[in-house]
């Protein structure tokens, strides 16, 4: 027994000799991976069995005290690897840099940096370089640190082509020292990634939606673009690649800058128009009010009045000169409530430009004895935004008051159009006409009604013009307005 | 703590055996001949950029002289460190004065900082012997002394983690050989840990690299100061230190 005993520690050399085994073996026979396990156990197994000896004997001849300190010794041991391995860990994560070199040149450029942080999709590098390649740490260690800068987008892994070259042929690579970048399906060879305007160009490109491809002739004597002797175009080429890096990282930070002044453009544009939709909306709340007062406040006391009056009849003598003040008073009165009418955007609102302003034209059309064609085109059952509405309504409005106080016309015709997102309106008289050019040269006070117009149209970029025929050639007034907000349902 | 005469007695027995002489003569011959091999290739290098401008733009003393210096330099040292280390304890356990010593009114602790400080000390010296190499290119062209603080620093803090781990192989055993062996042992799988990252992958092949020294010497010798590497070295130094105080430790009860 004690001899078989004292035998077993041989275990341990057959042991550690299997172990070291398991520690060649991906070395050496790398397809063979199962065979890595059963080595390991049987190595653990033989060391085990050896120490068999060892444990009895320690257990007989010291007995319970070195047990304990064994223990204690285990476990601080333990302990310390843990802290250990922890503290290793923290170090890996979080890790400060400082590059003390002259000009900073193992530290990535501001530029790839933010590249990097901005980056969108998942970029996966891999390097196919020699395993004794001169740039191959140069390489990996970039690698890393773009890793570093753009967290979980960028990934990178280092073949060796000579030991995998069927994963070098599914790759394309044609040249040790070549890394193939892939983001969205796209792959992108950089050779030399080492150099980091190579890398980042790469990157670039390969994140870039689209490609630009520069023609060379070729064939005719023209130098060879890769030739590096005198005369060739190498330089050339290396020269116009680093532009084109120059320029890409030029045009990123421009194009960002770029697409910031647009946004602040947007904003202030959108603020703009609800702001004047907000004006028009207080202008229409504000005619309501005045309406409203004309018509209830001013309209009633003039009724009142001409009661009063009428209650004064059998006192007065001149009867001719009340009968004319009630006349005056009642005529007052009416011009009042069409004025009321006219001020208020009546039924605008309610019914919709089109519905609004027919009902408006009959009553126009009665009201002066003009015969009136009124039409539209594109706007049946169709609302426009409430600022658009009530220009083209008050433009109308003010049109066919012109018509009827200067013209003298006998027929007038109002079209409504809607066409490629603009709101055209023509109002047309067969009246006596006028020089438009004389008109414009008067006193801005002698035609308000037409400034009034034009500015309307303006506030919503749209436009007025006024044609006119002297001596019964009749007047056209167009007008466009454009209809950028979406119509309203 | 009594450092003091356990450091000055293992400071004397390395200077007054031929060890320490032997060794610096031959650390230096090696580390001479790298030197002047290097930048005999770079002379070379730079004269033929000199004749062809547009080649070779990124031709530098640091890169191209110190780097590579730096990197020679820690091949030699992990041959040679084992054999600083390796005579401190088991010669020691061999004639039997660990007995003595660790009965001695010293703590283990005490012994083992002033052995570790006096291999500090040879080590030092060694080191402080190829300052002459900057010197020399300092006399022929423009050195940044950045990346040579760090260089240098990154020498020191690689040398006290051999010196540490060799410290522990010799406390393990009483033959000199057996612990000069072990500790290269050590350091050469430690050294050449991250080639089986590439198999590994994922986050074995991760701590795999990470654990290797491969991965944190280059930093220093490129002139890059990074956290990581310091907290590497000075880990596995306090762990090798910690586990040979274990060790000493186990010598009273284990027997």
């Amino acid at each position: 027994m004690g001899g078989l005993m004292r035998r077993l520690d041989w275990a341990f050399y057959p042991g550690i000799a299997v172990l070291a085994a398991a520690v060649i073996q991906p070395f050496v026979l790398p397809q063979q991976s199962r065979l890595w396990w059963p080595l390991v156990l049987v190595g653990l197994a033989l060391v085990a069995i050896s120490l068999i000896p060892w444990a009895i004997g320690a257990r007989s001849s010291l007995g319970a005290r070195s047990v304990r300190y064994g223990f204690n010794t285990l476990v601080m041991v333990v302990l310390v690897l843990g802290i250990i391995g922890v503290v290793e860990a923290l170090s890996y994560r979080h890790n400060a840099r400082l590059d003390l070199t002259e000009n900073r040149r193992h530290s990535l450029s501001s530029q790839t940096i933010q590249l990097l942080r901005g980056l969108t999709m998942k970029v996966s590098a891999v390097a196919f370089y020699r395993s004794d390649q001169p740039g191959k740490r140069q390489a990996e260690d970039q690698f890393k640190q773009y890793a570093r800068f753009a967290g979980d987008k960028f990934t990178w892994k280092s073949v060796d082509p000579d030991r995998e070259p069927q994963l070098a042929k599914a790759f394309g690579v044609e040249a040790y020292g070549t890394t193939v970048l892939e983001a969205k399906g796209r792959t992108e060879k950089v050779l030399d990634a080492e150099q980091e305007e190579k890398l980042t160009n790469g990157l670039v490109k390969v994140t870039r939606e689209g490609k630009r491809v520069v023609y060379l002739v070729q064939g005719h004597g023209e130098p060879e673009i890769t030739n590096t002797e005198r005369g060739g175009y190498s330089q050339a080429k290396e020269a116009l690649e680093v532009q084109v890096v120059e320029r890409t990282k030029q045009l990123t930070s421009i194009n960002r800058k770029l697409q910031d002044e647009v946004s602040e453009r947007r904003h202030s544009e959108e603020a703009r128009q609800h702001l004047l939709e907000r004006l028009v909306t207080i202008q229409a709340d504000e005619r309501r009010r005045i309406s409203r007062e004309l018509h209830d406040e001013i309209g009633q006391q003039v009724t009142a009045l001409s009661l009063r009056l009428a209650a004064l009849e059998p006192g007065i003598q001149d009867r001719a000169a009340l009968e004319k003040c009630l006349q005056l008073l009642d005529q007052l009165g009416r011009q009042l409530h069409d004025l009321a009418v006219a001020v208020r955007p009546a039924g605008l609102e309610e019914l919709g430009l089109v519905l609004a302003l027919s009902s408006y034209v009959e009553d126009w059309a009665e009201q002066h004895g003009v015969k009136l064609d009124f039409h539209q085109r594109g706007l049946q059952r169709i609302r426009l935004s409430a600022a658009v509405e009530d220009a083209a309504y008050r433009i109308v409005i003010e049109a066919l008051s012109n018509v009827a106080k200067h013209s003298g016309a006998s027929r007038a015709s109002v079209l409504l159009e809607r066409r490629d997102s603009e709101l055209r309106i023509i109002v047309e008289d067969n009246g006596k006409g006028f020089d438009v050019e004389g008109f414009r040269k008067e006193k801005v006070a002698d035609h308000l009604g037409v400034v009034g117009m034009e500015e309307r149209a303006a506030l919503l970029d749209g436009a007025v013009t006024l044609e006119s025929r002297p001596g019964g050639g009749g007047t056209t007034l167009y007008v466009k307005l454009p209809l950028a907000p979406a119509p309203r349902a | 703590m009594r450092i003091w005469p356990i450091y000055k007695k293992e400071l004397r027995l390395y200077f007054t055996s031929p060890v320490a002489y032997v060794l610096l003569t031959i650390f230096l011959l090696i580390a001479g001949y790298f030197f002047y091999s290097i930048f005999a290739f770079f002379t070379r290098a730079s004269m033929q950029t000199a004749m062809n401008p547009g080649m070779g733009r990124d031709l530098n003393v640091t890169d191209s002289v110190l780097r590579p210096l730096f990197s020679n330099v820690s091949v030699i040292l992990l041959l040679l460190m084992p054999l600083v280390t390796m005579r401190l304890f088991a010669e020691e356990r061999r004639a039997g004065t660990i007995e003595l010593l660790l009965t001695y009114p010293v703590r283990d602790g005490a012994v083992l900082v002033g052995k570790y400080l006096a291999g500090l000390t040879l080590y030092g010296v060694m080191l402080a012997g190829t300052l002459i190499y900057p010197a020399i290119l300092l006399y022929f062209a423009k050195v940044e002394w950045g990346p040579l603080a760090t260089g240098y620093l990154g020498l020191v803090l690689m040398g006290g983690m051999f010196l540490a781990i060799g410290l522990f192989a010799s406390s393990l055993t009483e033959n000199q050989i057996v612990a000069a062996i072990v500790t290269f042992g050590i350091l050469l799988m430690l050294w050449v840990l991250g080639w089986t990252a590439e198999f590994a992958g994922g986050p074995l092949g991760t701590v795999l690299t990470h654990l290797s020294i491969l991965e944190h010497n280059d930093t220093f010798a490129k002139g890059v100061l990074d956290t990581k590497d310091i907290i590497y070295y000075v880990d596995f130094t306090v762990l090798a230190l910690f586990l040979t105080l274990r060790s000493l430790e186990a010598r009273r009860w284990a027997g």
